[in-house]
């Protein structure tokens, strides 16, 4: 089955069924067919960083990836980037002038790797890179299972950051938010006065008075960058055209967890269209077809893999329109593991 | 002799290495033992139907109100606590910053571990990253709220969880050297996040087949060729740490099930 080029490859799935490895694997085998590539990983575990060989210090930054890596023609590359939600905050502020806004305590915590902005970052900076119109494909490697929905719902939550709550708090105040610039004290006055006192007060006995007024800094520094989190949300919109995006399932026949992919699929089918890839990993179907235990204990093991494999492929053809099978790779070195693999999506093609 | 257990176990580790399975089994291995056991699946969707087979005894937290309780708690009015969840302020809040959701769960948690003193609560925590964002809120929160009541209650929280015998935690890895080495990270962040010592934290690995093949008896030598490539990849990890057998079922029940055989050593 070929697998059409297109401008955006999303890899999703539950964790642990190779999704970074298989990211990978795709953008290695689209370079070594000529293409531009950008593979973007938002998996806060780093596996990628491991293959890849690559250091703390480039996290945010775009590295390119020489084929030479894999033994092939080093001539060809592709490029690579960790996403760094910090990164991609700071370059928003440098933007904007912003830099001494953003380093308050709040914002520095919440773009921590776990802190909360991951989903938000990423969207933000796939649509910058988008922008940057450099590659044919970029290759968008998600965070597991539920955070995967986070991702896509990240869109929303900012709509409704701005939209609903604040928006009618600045709306009320006006310009004066803009001349008074930074003074939050005032700021917390104003607001006491619009009739949120009460609430404030309550705020405060929870969370200390601090948190709130730097709270409010905060997000009206975020608030000054809603041009960069509004225009994120055509990234959205754009995600569902079939001429737009391949949308690839990740599953794994050592996991049975069809369950979660299939809530993962049905909570997804609001953002992807229909005309998705199902990849089934870590198939033991070739291997096992020529093996013949006589021991009582290997032939139920044997009995065990077959069927574990057959309710995956099941699953698969009753849910996928396009399914692809990669076997199981034993090998100790990760390097090989996307060569293998590289080698599986070039098949595909023929 | 009764072995001494600990009041909350935390089992997690990257995706996909039968985290799961193994707290459930570990809940069901509690429980035969008698004790009053709960599982709890923290911020994840519950997987009913198979909690019902294995008759497992749970327990459920809605975020929102589980915030909404907490809330209430600090500030002695439930009427406040509903009024406050309900304003955008708050559920802007919550909906930007998903790790504070995490550490009121992980507080309401800790609450009823306090409340009755014999129970044991089996918590299965979402994939890694997400386990040290449970963590890692505490003290971020504690950065950023500086005081107030949230920052008494963080403070409560990490006191308990360095109480002597009150955590333990098992990150889990299957028997390969990637996995293995995520999950040494893995655990070196959480010693750091948690305590100075790493006496809270363990490693257990998962799903080996040299332990299955050792268990029935099998000579390797009759092994086809990738049966024994997987076993050349767990030979120096296997027996390092706690190993737990491959199962050969294909029902999650009778994984879990069979599982909870083995699991004696995690106590």
């Amino acid at each position: 089955m070929k697998i059409p080029l297109k401008q955006i490859e999303i890899f999703a799935g539950t964790g642990g069924v190779g999704k970074t490895t298989i990211a990978t694997a795709r953008a290695l085998s689209l370079a070594m067919q000529g293409q531009k590539v950008l593979l973007i990983t938002i998996d806060p575990a780093k596996r990628l960083k491991q293959i890849l060989k690559m250091k703390d210090q480039d996290d945010g930054a775009v590295s390119t990836i020489s084929l030479d890596l894999f033994g092939y023609d080093k001539e060809k590359s592709f490029d690579a980037m960790l996403m760094s939600p910090r990164a991609t905050l700071q370059r928003m502020a440098m933007e904007r002038n912003l830099h001494s806004e953003f380093e308050s305590d709040i914002i520095k915590t919440l773009s921590r790797p776990y802190g909360g902005m991951n989903e938000i970052m990423s969207i933000i900076e796939v649509q910058n890179q988008l922008d940057r119109n450099l590659y044919d494909t970029i290759i968008l490697d998600t965070p597991p299972g539920k955070h995967f929905i986070d991702f896509l719902e990240s869109s929303e939550k900012i709509k409704n950051f701005f939209d609903k709550s604040f928006l009618e708090i600045f709306e009320y105040l006006g310009k004066s938010i803009s001349d008074r610039g930074g003074k939050t004290k005032n700021f917390i006055t104003m607001i006491v006065s619009t009739g949120v006192k009460k609430l404030l007060k309550y705020l405060e006995d929870v969370t200390g008075a601090d948190f709130v007024r730097e709270f409010i800094d905060a997000v009206l520094a975020l608030y000054k960058c809603r041009d960069s989190f509004l225009r994120a949300l055509k990234f959205q919109e754009e995600l569902k055209k079939v001429s737009f995006s391949n949308w690839f399932m990740v599953t794994s026949v050592e996991q049975q967890k069809m369950n979660e992919a299939q809530d993962l699929k049905s909570e997804a089918s609001h953002f992807m269209h229909e005309d998705h890839f199902l990849v089934m990993n870590k198939c033991l179907g070739s291997f096992l077809k020529d093996w013949n235990p006589s021991e009582e204990a290997l032939i139920r093991l044997k009995q065990s893999m077959m069927k574990r494999e057959q309710d995956l492929q099941d699953f698969a053809s009753n849910n996928f329109s396009n399914v692809l099978k990669f076997h199981e790779i034993n090998h100790p070195s990760p390097l090989e593991h996307v060569k293998e693999l590289a080698r599986m999506f070039l098949d595909q093609a023929k | 002799m009764t072995p001494a257990y600990h009041r909350l176990y935390i089992f997690t580790g990257k995706g996909g290495v039968g985290k799961t399975s193994l707290a459930m089994a570990f809940t069901k291995y509690l429980q035969s033992k008698n004790q009053n056991v709960k599982y709890n699946c923290f911020h994840q969707l519950p997987e009913k139907s198979l909690q019902a087979e294995l008759h497992l005894p749970t327990i459920e937290l809605k975020l929102e109100q589980s915030a909404e309780v907490y809330i209430g708690r600090k500030l002695n009015s439930q009427t406040i606590a509903s009024w406050i969840m309900k304003t955008h302020f708050f559920k802007s809040l919550f909906q930007m910053i998903p790790g504070l959701g995490h550490m009121i769960l992980l507080g309401h948690l800790i609450d009823e571990l306090e409340k009755d003193p014999s129970l044991i609560i089996v918590l299965d925590s979402p994939a890694s990253g997400h386990a040290l964002t449970m963590f890692e809120s505490t003290s971020n929160f504690k950065n950023i709220f500086k005081t107030g009541l949230v920052v008494k209650d963080i403070e409560r929280m990490q006191r308990f969880l360095k109480g002597e015998n009150n955590l333990k935690t098992h990150v889990i890895t299957l028997a390969t050297e990637l996995s293995l080495t995520e999950a040494m990270d893995l655990k070196a962040e959480l010693d750091n996040n948690l305590t100075d010592t790493d006496a809270h934290t363990d490693l257990v690995v998962n799903d080996s087949f040299k332990k299955f093949f050792e268990k029935h008896l099998i000579d390797e030598s009759v092994l086809p060729d990738f049966l024994k490539q997987k076993i050349a990849l767990e030979k120096d990890i296997v027996n390092k740490y706690t190993t737990l057998p491959h199962i050969d079922r294909t029902s999650p029940t009778q994984i879990v099930q069979e599982l909870s055989h083995y699991v004696e050593g995690l106590v």
